[in-house]
């Protein structure tokens, strides 16, 4: 009950699983939008639907358990991204959370991202015990 | 009687300084109220109704509705300011911006912005508590609007 707010770390590690969740729904469109060099948004509400729209095309997923994580008042989060450049992709994001909002900046690298199942978070995954707490520390130290 | 002149310039001057701190000053009273919040923390099922009469003082009704008990944590937001640098604010009729800048625990760079809408005192309708990238600068001028506040740093990322 008595959480204190967010930082901006935590809410990276939140955008990084969103969008690994995405994938997980439907990786060829979202390889499509993401990798299209083209704008694109991710929104999400206070119930967890998210919805990732670019040039390639639209798709809406759940990520409620993402969103429970945030806090028990998120709102609604908008992220806008540029496309993607030398492999490195580049957003902004505002979060609220009851009535206030926290925004920030971010970039990281969409093949490490991509290939991650080869990498990082797997190799986390199956070497860590405490799974989650792990791989979020994993994210943290690659993410910008 | 000569420097009457003088001490007239001074005294506008005074009054336009503290006029043009309205919004800083409502910000600093309510940080000062925050400062002693974690002591208080452990008692809020029985502090509820008081501090929820402390905290109407400050925000707007509107924004308080979902209860003391849940929102508390939250309005302690001035906390993420752990060392302060500069403030500006913006005046239009009945609504404000204030933006406070400076570093947070750690040592990020990270400015809160405020908006005010004026009652009976200014009380606070708006947060937003953004951290700044690396390569972007502090804002001089306030801006009180998510999508806009975004729109200008993606500008200068193009």
């Amino acid at each position: 009950m008595n959480q204190s707010h967010p930082n901006e770390a935590q809410l990276k590690i939140r955008v990084f699983k969103i969008l690994e969740i995405a994938y997980q729904n439907d990786g060829e469109l979202t390889t499509s939008i993401v990798r299209s060099h083209q704008p694109f948004t991710l929104t999400v509400t206070s119930n967890g639907t998210a919805t990732l729209t670019g040039k390639a095309g639209k798709l809406t997923f759940n990520a409620s358990e993402e969103t429970r994580s945030i806090g028990f008042d998120f709102k609604f989060a908008s992220l806008h991204f540029l496309g993607t450049q030398n492999s490195q992709l580049r957003y902004s994001a505002s979060f609220t959370i009851g009535f206030t909002n926290v925004t920030f900046r971010g970039n990281f690298d969409v093949e490490k991202f991509i290939l991650k199942c080869s990498g990082l978070l797997c190799i986390a995954a199956r070497l860590m015990k405490d799974r989650k707490n792990k791989i979020d520390k994993a994210i943290q130290q690659s993410l910008r | 009687m000569k420097n009457l002149p003088y001490i007239f310039i001074l005294l506008i001057s005074f009054a336009a300084q503290a006029k043009d701190n309205e919004l800083y000053s409502a910000f600093k009273q309510y940080s000062d109220i925050t400062k002693h919040a974690e002591t208080v923390l452990p008692l809020i099922p029985f502090y509820s109704e008081k501090q929820y009469q402390s905290f109407e003082l400050y925000f707007k009704h509107e924004n308080l509705k979902e209860g003391i008990d849940t929102l508390f944590s939250r309005l302690q937001f001035p906390s993420v300011l752990h060392n302060e640098k500069s403030h500006n604010e913006i005046i239009n009729k009945d609504s404000g911006c204030l933006v406070v800048s400076g570093l947070s625990q750690e040592k990020k760079r990270v400015s809160v912005y405020l908006g005010f809408v004026r009652s009976y005192k200014w009380l606070i309708d708006y947060i937003n508590i953004e951290y700044i990238n690396d390569s972007d600068d502090y804002l001089n001028t306030p801006i009180c609007d998510n999508e806009a506040l975004m729109k200008k740093r993606m500008e200068n990322w193009q």
